[in-house]
């Protein structure tokens, strides 16, 4: 007869314990898995991301003494003006693969008008970062 | 007439043009490829059985090597004085450690090398010994080489000065130009890629017989260890330069100087780099800066196009 009481006790002590890991479970899972996330993705993105180059938009030219940045957007600038002549090109294949075709080359993309070369012909040759 | 060969060689997009009347003019153009092929199997680190890779494997032996790797040695030295050190051939370690162990087009560009835990001070190629007599490299044991610009500069030049007996000769190795004279009818338009911008250019030059080379961070750049890593290596750190230039255009009397100073300005940076540039007239520059502004050096007007 006496035990009867102390085996409710019992059961209520565990309700309650079962009731405070599940609250203080929730509680955790709330506080923490939103930050989670957000630092998952900003991962994903950096890792998933080349490098950018900022955004084309803005070229600035200036003074050797600015280096201070006055635009963080570069503009597009042609440097160079005027049209580039036209002249016959032949392009040659390699030894043991004689196939000649001709065309014209065109302008290349002087005076500010986006650089690409029109009509098919051929685009002067470039420099840039090693291709 | 103007003959015009485009191929790909020392893992770049390689242009000869020739301006001949000659149709004998065509048959030297078509044979550009096979000497490419030929220096590249000798100067390339990525080919196991070429002769640099045989020499870097021998290092602390002398080993006697052709006149070809050898006048190639002789123009890195050069390169290595004119820029007091900034440009130098013996960067292969730094470039492996940095990520850059393999040819460009074979390299993940996500991270799969672990980034090393220090980073060594490149070693001058003024530590090599050198016998002319005999034409012996001795490379001192920490020290292995890669060319790299330095061979396609040269290269380039030696095709140049080969196709010229015919007439006025372009040869574009990857971007670095050897231009042996004038066209007939006036001087090169050759334009300067945009960075930011694949296949748009940001200037049109007109070009007698010079030399240009671009360098830049904006193409061979691969991922280590969470940062980006490009391949100009700074030797005061061994690691790649640390700089606020995305690309520098130099126009020189030769492709090599031109190369050499491309580096220089892009290691030093837009505000040293330009000093350094207008500190020697026979350099014109145009620096573009990350941030998108774009720098000339003082004689570089006189090279835009104007018709």
């Amino acid at each position: 007869m006496a035990n009867k009481p102390q085996g409710r006790n019992w059961n209520e002590v565990q309700m309650a314990i079962t009731a405070i890991a599940i609250t203080a479970t929730l509680g955790f899972w709330n506080m923490f898995s939103t930050p989670d996330k957000s630092q998952a993705a900003a991962q994903v993105s950096q890792t998933a991301t080349p490098p950018p180059p900022p955004p084309p938009t803005e070229t600035a030219v200036a003074q050797p003494t600015s280096t201070a940045a006055m635009s963080l957007q570069p503009i597009k600038i042609i440097y160079g003006s005027g049209t580039v002549p036209q002249q016959q090109v032949i392009q040659v294949a390699a030894a043991n693969a004689p196939t000649v075709k001709k065309h014209r080359s065109s302008s290349g993309g002087g005076g500010g008008g986006g650089g690409g070369g029109g009509g098919g012909g051929s685009k002067p040759p470039s420099t840039g970062s090693s291709k | 007439m103007l003959y015009r060969i485009d191929f790909k060689a020392m893992g770049c997009r390689m242009i000869g043009m020739v301006d001949s009347p000659s149709p004998e003019a065509s048959k030297l153009l078509a044979q550009v490829p096979n000497w490419f092929d030929e220096w590249e199997q000798i100067l390339s680190r990525f080919r196991p059985e070429s002769e640099l890779s045989q020499l870097n494997n021998s290092a602390g032996w002398p080993v006697q090597v052709s006149q070809t790797l050898w006048d190639v040695f002789q123009t890195a030295v050069e390169a290595e004085k004119a820029s007091a050190g900034l440009v130098t051939a013996s960067v292969l370690e730094a470039l492996v450690n940095a990520g850059y162990d393999r040819s460009f087009d074979e390299l993940p560009r996500e991270d799969i090398h672990p980034p090393v835990s220090s980073w060594n001070k490149v070693t001058s190629l003024a530590e090599v010994s050198l016998d002319p007599t005999n034409r012996t490299i001795c490379l001192p044991a920490d020290v292995h080489l890669d060319f790299g610009g330095v061979a396609k500069g040269w290269a380039a030049m030696q095709a140049a000065q080969r196709l010229t007996v015919n007439g006025p000769a372009l040869v574009s190795a990857g971007g670095d130009m050897a231009i042996s004279a004038e066209l007939s009818n006036g001087p090169w338009p050759v334009t300067i890629d945009d960075p930011f911008r694949p296949g748009e250019v940001i200037a049109t030059l007109s070009l007698g017989a010079c030399g240009v080379a671009t360098s830049g961070t904006d193409y061979r750049r691969w991922k280590q260890g969470g940062r980006w890593n490009h391949h100009i290596i700074d030797p005061r750190t061994g690691q790649p330069a640390q700089t606020d230039l995305i690309s520098a255009t130099i126009i020189a009397p030769t492709v090599t100087q031109a190369e050499m100073a491309a580096k220089t300005a892009l290691i030093l940076g837009s505000q040293n780099g330009l000093e350094w540039i207008n500190a020697r007239p026979e350099f014109s520059a145009l620096l573009v800066l990350e941030t998108g502004e774009s720098f000339c050096s003082n004689h570089m007007e006189q090279f835009f196009w104007r018709s």
